[in-house]
C-alpha cells in the first residue's frame, strides 16, 4: 500500500500538466478531468516506479494523451465520413462562436493574448484541434500524427494549416502600430496568404 | 556640402546634409513569411501556461483509490470473506454434494427416461412446427421465384436498411453540431 499522502503530493504536483494535455486535446474540462481521474489512478499503480523516476513527467503525459485520443477516437472511427464532410460548417460554426476580442485597436497585452489564444484553441472543430495540439504541444511529426490518427498524412497538414490560420484569424496582430498606407504590396500578399501577419 | 551652397543657403545645405532619421518601429509592419509566422505561432502556444486542474480533481482521485483499495466482502476472494460466512457456504456447499451422490444411484435410469420425453415433446412443438413451415414455404418459394427476382429483393431490404442508417447517422450528425 502506498503512502497515500506522497502519492497525494506527486498528483498535486502533476495535475496541471496533466488536465492541460487532456483539455487541449479533447476541448472541454469535464472530459479532461475524466481522463486526468483515469491518469492518475494508473498512476497509483505503477507508483513504485514512479515515486523516483524523472520520467514520471513524460509517463504522465503520454498517458493523458493516448487516453485523451482512445476517448476521441470512440466517436471519430465512427463517425470519421461524417466529421470530415462537415469541415465547412464547423470552420463557419467556429468563426462565429468565438467574439473578436474588443481592444479599442490597440495590440492586446500578452495575458489576455493567452486567454484568447487558449478560448481559440479550445473551440477549434476537433478535426483541427486534435492535430494542431499533437504537433506544437506533444511534438509529435506530420507522419507520427497520421499514424496515431489513422489519417492521411496530406489531411494532416491540411488540418493543422487550417487550425493556424482559425488561431491568426482570433488573434489581434501584435505587429506594433498600424499598417502604412504606402505598403500597397502588403494588402495583396495578405489576401493570398503569402505572408502572414502576427 | 558643397562651398557653393553653403554659401547661398547655409543653413538649408546643413538641414539636407543631416542624415536620415530611422522610422520607429510603429510605423512600418514587420511581414512575415509563412515559416516565421508557422514559427511564431508555435512559440505562442508553447508560451501558453498550464491549464490549472479543478480543485476537485485531487479529493475524485484520492476517494476512488481508497474505494479500490477496501472493497466490500462479498467482492473480496472467498478466503477473505468473514468466518461465519465462510462456515456457512462451506457447510451448504457439502450439503449439495451430498444430496447429489443420494439422487445419483436411480439419477441415470431418469435422465434416459426423461431425455426421450423431452425429444417427443420437442418435435411435437408448436414452436418448432412453426419454424419448419417457414422454412418449407421459403423452399417453395425459391424454387418457383426466379433467382434474380429474389436477389433484387434482397439487395432492395440491404438499401434501404443502409439508407436509414445513413438517415440516422445525418441526423445525429445535424442536431450534435454546435450552433
Amino acid at each position: 500500500m502506498h503512502d497515500i499522502g506522497e502519492f497525494e503530493t506527486f498528483m498535486r504536483n502533476h495535475q496541471n500538466m496533466v488536465f492541460s494535455t487532456a483539455v487541449r486535446l479533447l476541448g472541454n474540462e469535464t472530459d479532461a478531468a475524466d481522463i486526468s481521474q483515469e491518469v492518475f489512478v494508473r498512476a497509483h499503480d505503477h507508483f513504485d516506479d514512479l515515486r523516483s523516476s524523472p520520467t514520471a513527467g513524460g509517463w504522465l503525459k503520454t498517458v493523458a494523451r493516448n487516453l485523451s485520443l482512445n476517448h476521441l477516437k470512440r466517436y471519430r472511427m465512427r463517425w470519421r465520413f461524417f466529421s470530415e464532410m462537415g469541415n465547412e460548417d464547423d470552420d463557419r460554426n467556429y468563426a462565429s462562436s468565438i467574439a473578436a476580442p474588443d481592444t479599442g485597436g490597440q495590440p492586446m497585452d500578452e495575458e489576455r493574448e493567452r486567454a484568447v489564444l487558449e478560448a481559440a484553441l479550445r473551440k477549434l472543430p476537433a478535426a483541427q484541434r486534435v492535430p494542431l495540439v499533437l504537433y506544437h504541444f506533444e511534438d509529435l511529426s506530420y507522419e507520427d500524427i497520421a499514424a496515431r490518427l489513422r489519417i492521411s498524412l496530406s489531411k494532416v497538414k491540411t488540418d493543422i494549416h487550417r487550425g493556424r490560420a482559425a488561431l491568426r484569424r482570433r488573434l489581434r496582430f501584435s505587429v506594433e502600430g498600424e499598417l502604412s498606407t504606402g505598403a500597397s504590396a502588403a494588402p495583396d500578399l495578405l489576401r493570398t496568404g503569402a505572408i502572414q501577419l502576427i | 556640402m558643397s562651398a557653393h551652397n553653403l554659401h547661398l543657403d547655409p543653413l538649408g545645405a546643413k538641414l539636407r546634409a543631416l542624415p536620415e532619421v530611422p522610422a520607429p518601429r510603429q510605423l512600418v509592419p514587420r511581414v512575415l513569411t509563412a515559416i516565421e509566422a508557422e514559427q511564431a505561432l508555435h512559440a505562442k502556444l508553447r508560451a501558453l501556461p498550464e491549464v490549472p486542474a479543478p480543485a476537485s480533481l485531487a479529493p475524485v482521485v484520492l476517494a476512488a483509490l481508497s474505494r479500490r483499495a477496501s472493497p466490500p466482502w462479498w467482492r473480496q476472494p472467498w478466503f477473505a470473506w468473514p468466518v461465519s460466512v465462510r462456515a456457512a457456504t462451506a457447510v451448504l456447499a457439502l450439503a449439495v454434494l451430498a444430496l447429489g451422490g443420494w439422487f445419483s444411484a436411480g439419477a441415470w435410469q431418469g435422465v434416459t427416461a426423461a431425455r426421450g420425453t423431452a425429444a417427443d415433446w420437442i418435435s411435437q412443438s408448436w414452436l418448432v412446427e412453426s419454424g419448419a413451415t417457414v422454412m418449407r414455404a421459403m423452399a417453395a418459394l425459391s424454387r418457383s421465384v426466379y433467382a434474380l427476382v429474389l436477389i433484387g429483393a434482397g439487395l432492395l431490404v440491404a438499401t434501404v436498411y443502409s439508407a436509414t442508417l445513413v438517415m440516422g447517422a445525418l441526423c445525429w450528425r445535424l442536431a450534435a453540431t454546435r450552433r
